[in-house]
């Protein structure tokens, strides 16, 4: 809620400039997404669940994301070093933006920095001004996500009061920065409360980094389509929004219909309705593409019943996993084990395996290749029939 | 026909080469091992029941967790990540297991594996997980990220070697390449290089227990909780652990504390001998790997001061299979040793491509070594035992019962252990049982005050030592932890002492300073310099300012005061430093050393003055002026006022003095002495030269000239050496004329310089080169690690070689690798290596002995294929070990150095060639580095014929393994200085320990005696020999026992020809306290 107030503040600012931000965020076909940052990009690796919300949003356009997270990073380049030093690491994330050229970058900075506490706050103002000018200078759009709340989870870990107060001078200096930039902020801090949902504190757990997402998309104007059906089997109607119905055979014992949903449901919480009125009284399975999405009585149909599975939902899964094996690839490509023997300073002896690199570019298209069939919804038989 | 025999020379296995077909069988694997007298091996596991293991972890129940990975070395293009961590259990207790399972699997090179928590916790890349069963099914299913940033710039170096800790926190190592980036609830935590850390993970605390060792996949923690460590990739074998401590190659830091066995093969992990089931004499014991040569070595392990000495104790197992590759070892539950085998003919990375075929991808062995005749210890039931009954088992003389015992309590609910562990606690009278007692306190996070204040006045040192260094980690558990730590830095032990000087540095103070320096006024040795070096070196922040302001005073003791002083060079240290030579004059030896280093790196112009004015004391001049030159000519500083007093050190009686006051001059640039710097450098003053050099213009340019033209060939060469310096195409053009006597200087001086290389090579003739000249000059390149093709080929040319093609076909190189095996000579082949023009043994080693720029060879044969022993001498570009990272440096002054990195701090940069030990090159004076290939030079195949490099490559595929090249554990003198002329040159020992006597001789040999005591000095024959020692003559007989002190002693030998040579061991002598060692090195 915060942060929606928070975007509202922003909203006079932005409206001087770039009237079009008040729409809701929109990636174009040939977009470039690059997500940069420190833990938090690199471990959303396992989750992809921004990236599968933005994929099923825009399901007709081709848009290319890649995961640039490293652990431990930080605005100066601190952990892409590898053997050279900090200010090596940090030239290698401006090649690399050079190289990718992003159209549009979420960027995740400020938790390791905000260790050092006050006294590290002018030098990460520096570097972050640094890192933003390496991004405008490829014209990327820049959302600047801000760090979580360091959760209390009790002793004996760390009781974070301390760490809290200095990350809200450091999300204070990324808000400042992007608002002088005009980029958009979301404050993920405020967004995800005191309990962000985390195991350790400071880094997400597969809850909270599904909460993430679904609070960077509420702030980006992406909340979750309706996507509600009410049938009525006396009248033979259909209603439907959020989805194209079409072949109703409506009976008191049994419904079916074919649905073809606008979009996926992005996140697995997105809820959905079905009203089913004028069965028969007993309990009905509901089926979608052939997989139980929700059980219930016929009362309880008749007003209706929120579900959160079935076909759609699978279908959205498995796009999930697709993506999260096209981040591999791309991680098993852009991050290669054994760099010293392959590109660095023992090229000599195992350089000849340089040659393996692009051939991960094709594995790369064909998995992209696969989430541009799954984003699309497939037309889905929709049944309510008595349980057995 | 030839070519399969090539390659079972290469694979070197003693059975027929295993077909696809037909899978290698454990029990002729087992039939090649040499077993030491009393034990016995028996097949625990193998293929299909575990393939590729790579560590191994017993759990409480007894099972056996090995981490396996079939990508390993490198994940194929779009492979989907499936290695797999198994569980292996003999449940009828026959010593074998009957019972395999996966616990998980799609796991990326999974490189260790601990269980623990419900699960366990495993090394996946980058990754630390944990990965629980929580429904009981013997499969993980619940995945957490602990940890994630960990490097994987090369996976045999990845995150490794999970072990727990007696108070509950888990350990483990990363590797030289990897550079980590940790984000943790209480801070990012960084390390680039090689290290163990130390986890915790109930509060998720991560830190560093100690940097370096190039490769370390072995670390234990014996029963007192003192760590060691051994290095896959480094020489030193054992490894005396000391918190916050840095170890040999890790890539900064002022000073690397090194291992207790300089001059051993790698070893790939080790355990700690306990139990009853295992014979008397080899308790406390280490068994460690040498994975490369196939064998499992025993080193016994003593107190020595306030560390430890160690001593290779023989083989437990010795194969001639090449495949056996002992990588984990571990005490088992029935008091046996259960070995991981990862069975691989090739091993490691750079040897051979990540994609050869000969790389094993699905075998492995898990032996089971027993003693014979010997009970088995009955296996304890830890695992849902009564915590009374888990609280004896603190006692029990099992370490490995102990520890699962404390692992199993340490994860039940604190609630239901802390009454009875306080009960427990009070009734414990023996020491080490009152220390589990803490230890189990410590891993529950509850104080326990009044035992840990009992356990630092313990009467057994040990429990001092330990309850000093739990002090040190939970410091808040007393109100008053530096007033116990004044009592144990004075303890009568020097372990505790070591503790305790450690532990303050975890209590950063002025204070704690001052008492850490205390430990100075009882005796001394070398783990104890150490650590108060480090410990005043890192807290170096809060006590140098304070000891300006008067603050910190070391209660006016002035050997503390320069002990931190020394131990921490700031401009501040010396600031101080000069005002005590201003006041008092010069210091004496270290102090004095460091004061003079520190003028050179920061020192101002007033320092420089003071300095300068202290310079006529009597023996310093020399050191003083040449600190002075280097700080003008590194960082452009002189003093300020006056210089003319530099005359009186211009006339001086010394000639060492004088050419270091005209090389000043030079640095000073004082056209004033101009005249002397003539005449001297007329004279053949080299210092002279270069100080003309350094004046520079017209004058020095047309004296040069004049030199050049001398009929005198040696102030030819000076003049080409100064003409070098002011326009090198000039000299360049007359150093062909100027190559007569020994051209060394001139050629060092041109390679020296930017351009030097390729304007020589362009204006020599090779014809016109005289041959001599050429060997001499590629000698010298060969020893400064410099590659120069171009000027390489001249001088080849010059001595009458072509050089040779370099890349081999493949069909050639089977050729040739056929012929290494049916025409190589390995004697020939040694006579080959110790030639004097081809410098092997400048760069390296063999058991110690020999240079250090290069690996030592004592088990490559054992572990390198023939191919890549070829392509190292033919094409030395394409290979580089690990700890040998060679750099080029181009100076802001011109100058170009070579060298292999040895260690670099915020202000230094350390390189080693093979003339020079140590080249220490300020960073301010650096232009540009680069990280360079191999020093080896390229050119090597050329100064030998065909048959000579098969014997060669014959001999260096021999050493390591099983016949006379093998890795010998006798304490043989390798390194020898022969009197040559009135010069002492080093000479080295056959791989055989013999040192070839041909003609009269005079030999030097240096041992280091660390704890005094008796010695047995032992002789192949004493026939015709003299023997000294110390300079005093000694009755040589072929054994003769010696009293001697600390210190480093010189054994001199006077020798008539003889065939058998001289083959000398030194060692303690039985009963002895005495520790000590023949020296090796260069």
């Amino acid at each position: 809620m915060l942060g929606r107030l928070w975007l509202l503040g922003l909203a006079p600012l932005l409206l001087a400039s770039r009237p079009q931000d008040l729409r809701p965020f929109e990636l174009a076909d040939g977009e470039r997404v690059a997500f940069i940052g420190n833990t938090f990009v690199e471990r959303d690796l396992e989750h992809n669940h921004l990236e599968t919300l933005l994929t099923t949003r825009f399901k007709d356009r081709s848009i290319v994301f890649r995961n640039l997270g490293w652990s431990g990073d930080t605005v100066f380049g601190h952990a892409r070093a590898s053997f050279g030093s900090t200010e090596d690491g940090f030239k290698h994330l401006a090649r690399q933006a050079g190289e990718l050229k992003p159209t549009t970058v979420f960027l995740a900075y400020g938790m390791n920095e905000s260790f050092e506490g006050e006294r590290g706050l002018a030098e990460f103002s520096k570097g972050l001004e640094r890192l933003l000018d390496v991004l405008a200078s490829v014209r990327a759009r820049v959302v600047v996500l801000s760090p979580i709340r360091h959760e209390d989870l009790g002793r004996p870990l760390p009781d974070p009061a301390d760490h809290n107060r200095s990350l809200l001078l450091y999300i204070g200096a990324l808000k400042e920065a992007a608002s002088r930039r005009k980029h958009l902020f979301i404050d993920l801090y405020a967004l995800l409360g005191e309990k962000p949902g985390t195991d350790n504190g400071i880094h997400l757990n597969a809850e909270g980094y599904r909460r993430a997402a679904r609070e960077i998309g509420k702030v980006l104007g992406l909340e979750p389509r309706p996507w509600k059906v009410e049938v009525d089997i006396g009248r033979s109607s259909i209603e439907a929004q959020g989805t194209r119905v079409r072949d109703l055979a409506a009976a008191t014992t049994r419904v079916s219909f074919e649905a073809t949903d606008e979009m996926l449901p992005g996140l697995a919480e997105t809820g959905r309705t079905l009203y089913v009125r004028g069965l028969s009284p007993g309990r009905y399975v509901l089926k979608i593409g052939g997989s139980v999405a929700a059980t219930g009585g016929s009362d309880e149909w008749a007003r209706g019943i929120d579900f959160r599975k079935g076909g759609p939902f699978d279908r959205v899964e498995e796009l999930r996993r697709a993506i999260a094996a096209k981040n591999l690839l791309y991680f098993n490509y852009w991050r290669p084990q054994n760099e010293t023997y392959i590109f660095g300073f023992r090229k000599k002896e195992q350089g000849h395996l340089q040659p393996e690199t692009p051939l991960f570019l094709p594995l790369i298209a064909d998995k992209e290749a696969v989430i541009a069939k799954l984003r699309v919804p497939e037309p889905q038989p929709v049944t309510l029939e008595p349980e057995k | 026909m030839k070519i399969l025999l090539a390659l079972a020379f290469a694979l070197g296995q003693a059975q027929p080469a295993p077909q696809a077909d037909k899978p290698p069988d454990p029990e002729e694997e087992r039939k090649t091992f040499k077993v030491a007298d009393g034990f016995e091996v028996t097949l625990f596991a193998a293929d299909p029941l575990v393939a590729k293991p790579i560590q191994i972890n017993f759990d409480a129940r007894g099972r056996l967790w090995v981490a396996t990975s079939s990508i390993y070395p490198q994940i194929g293009v779009g492979e989907v990540p499936n290695d797999k961590i198994v569980i292996l259990e003999d449940t009828d207790g026959d010593g074998k297991a009957d019972k395999s399972s996966v616990f998980a699997d799609g796991l990326f090179i999974p490189t260790a594996v601990e269980p623990g928590h419900g699960g366990a916790y495993v090394a996946n890349s980058t990754e630390v997980l944990h990965l629980e069963d929580t429904d009981g099914d013997g499969k993980a299913d619940r995945r957490r990220v602990l940890l994630s940033g960990f490097g994987t710039e090369d996976t045999h170096h990845i995150l490794h070697t999970f072990r727990w800790g007696p108070e509950g926190d888990l350990y483990f190592n990363q590797s030289i390449y990897i550079h980590s980036n940790i984000e943790t609830p209480h801070g990012p935590r960084r390390l680039g290089g090689a290290g163990i850390w130390r986890f915790r993970p109930s509060t998720l605390e991560l830190e560093v227990l100690c940097k370096g060792m190039c490769n370390p996949w072995g670390h234990t923690i014996d029963p007192w909780g003192q760590s060691f460590g051994t290095d896959g990739a480094g020489g030193d074998g054992i490894h005396f652990l000391m918190p916050g401590a840095t170890y040999p190659h890790f890539p900064s830091g002022e000073r690397h504390f090194p291992g207790l066995n300089p001059g051993q093969p790698k070893y790939c992990a080790h355990e700690i001998l306990s139990g009853r089931h295992l014979p008397d004499e080899v308790q406390g014991h280490l068994l460690a790997n040498d994975f490369r040569a196939n064998r499992v070595v025993r080193f016994a392990l003593t107190d020595e001061g306030a560390g430890y000495s160690s001593k290779q104790a023989g083989d437990l197992i010795k194969s001639t299979d090449r495949a056996f590759r002992p990588v984990d070892i571990r005490m088992g539950p029935d008091g046996a040793i259960y070995i991981a085998d990862w069975y691989n003919p090739i091993i490691n990375h750079g040897e051979v491509g990540f994609r050869d075929p000969r790389r094993d991808r699905t075998h492995g062995r898990i032996w089971r070594v027993t003693a014979k005749g010997r009970p088995l210890v009955q296996r304890p039931k830890l695992a849902g035992a009564p915590v009374t009954e888990l609280l004896e088992q603190l006692k029990s003389p099992e370490d490995w019962t102990r520890h699962f015992a404390k692992r199993v309590l340490s994860e039940k609910d604190p609630k239901e252990v802390l009454p009875a562990l306080a009960a427990w606690t009070k009734a414990q009278t023996d020491e080490h049982a009152k220390l589990e007692a803490l230890w189990m306190h410590q891993a529950f996070d509850v104080a326990e005050p009044d035992l840990l204040r009992a356990l630092l006045r313990s009467p057994d040192f040990r429990a001092r030592a330990a309850a000093t260094r739990l002090l040190a980690r939970r410091p808040r558990w007393v109100p008053d932890p530096l007033g116990l730590l004044e009592t144990q830095v004075a303890d009568e032990h020097p372990r505790v002492r070591l503790e305790a000087v450690r532990a303050l540095r975890e209590m950063p103070s002025e204070r704690a300073v001052e008492i850490a320096m205390r430990a100075l006024d009882k005796p001394t040795d070398r783990f104890l310099d150490y650590v108060l070096w480090l410990t005043a070196y890192e807290l170096k922040s809060v006590w140098l300012p304070a000891f300006e302001a008067g603050r910190v005073t070391f209660g006016a003791n002035r050997k503390h005061a320069d002990f931190a002083l020394q131990a921490v060079k700031s401009p501040m240290a010396l600031k101080t430093q000069i005002e005590r030579i201003k006041a008092e004059g010069w210091m004496a030896d270290e102090a004095r050393a460091a004061a003079l280093s520190m003028v050179t790196a920061f020192g101002t112009a007033d320092d420089l003055r003071t300095l300068f004015a202290a310079s006529y004391e009597p023996g310093l001049q020399a050191k003083v002026l040449g600190a002075l030159a280097r700080a003008a000519r590194e960082r452009d500083v002189k003093p300020a006022g006056d210089l003319s007093g530099l005359r009186r050190h211009i006339g001086h009686a010394d000639a060492g003095v004088r050419s270091a006051a005209l090389g000043l001059a030079g640095a000073w640039k004082l056209d004033a002495f101009r005249p002397d710097l003539a005449k001297a450098a007329g004279a053949g003053d080299k210092a002279a030269v270069e100080g003309l050099a350094a004046l520079g213009g017209e004058e020095s340019l047309r004296f040069f000239r004049g030199m050049t033209a001398s009929a005198e060939p040696r102030a030819r060469q000076l003049g080409v050496i100064g003409l070098a310096a002011i326009d090198l195409k000039e000299a360049a053009g007359l150093a062909g004329g100027s190559l007569a006597g020994d051209p060394t200087e001139l050629f060092a001086a041109f390679l020296q310089k930017k351009g030097g290389a390729e304007a020589l090579a362009a204006a020599l003739d090779p014809k016109k080169v005289p041959p001599d000249a050429a060997k001499l000059g590629l000698r010298w390149m060969y020893g400064a690690g410099r590659q120069e093709p171009a000027l390489v080929a001249i001088l080849n040319a010059a001595m009458g070689l072509t050089t040779k093609g370099r890349e081999l076909a493949p069909e050639a190189m089977r050729e040739l690798m056929a012929q290494v095996a049916s025409k190589g000579d390995a004697v020939r082949g040694e006579q080959v290596f110790r030639r004097k023009d081809l410098s092997c043994l400048q760069c390296h080693a063999v058991g110690g002995a020999g240079g250090a720029v290069g690996p030592d060879f004592i088990s490559l044969g054992a572990s390198a294929p023939v191919d890549y022993l070829v392509e190292s001498i033919l094409t030395p570009d394409k290979k580089q070990k690990e700890g040998y990272v060679s750099m080029a440096v181009m100076t802001k002054a011109g100058d170009v150095v070579t060298g292999v990195r040895v260690r670099e701090s915020g202000e230094e940069l350390v390189l080693r060639d093979a003339i020079r030990d140590e080249i220490v090159i300020p960073k301010v004076s650096i232009e540009a580095s680069k990280i360079t290939g191999s020093v080896m030079p390229s050119g090597l195949a050329d100064l030998m014929t065909d048959a000579e490099l098969l014997d060669l490559v014959r001999f260096l595929s021999e050493l390591g393994r099983a016949g006379p090249y093998a890795v010998t554990a006798a304490p043989v003198v390798r390194r020898w200085r022969a009197l040559e002329g009135e010069a002492w040159v080093p000479a080295y020992s056959q791989v055989s320990g013999v040192l070839p006597v041909e003609k009269p001789t005079q030999l030097r040999a240096e041992v280091e005696v660390t704890t005094p005591g008796r010695f047995r000095l032992r002789l192949n024959s004493a026939k015709g020999l003299e023997l000294t020692v110390d300079g005093k003559p000694v009755d040589a007989k072929d054994e003769v026992e010696l009293e001697l002190a600390r210190g480093l002693h010189v054994l001199g030998f006077k020798a008539e020809p003889r065939a058998e040579g001289l083959r000398c061991e030194f060692e303690e002598a039985p009963g002895s306290p005495g520790r000590g060692r023949a020296v090796g090195g260069k």
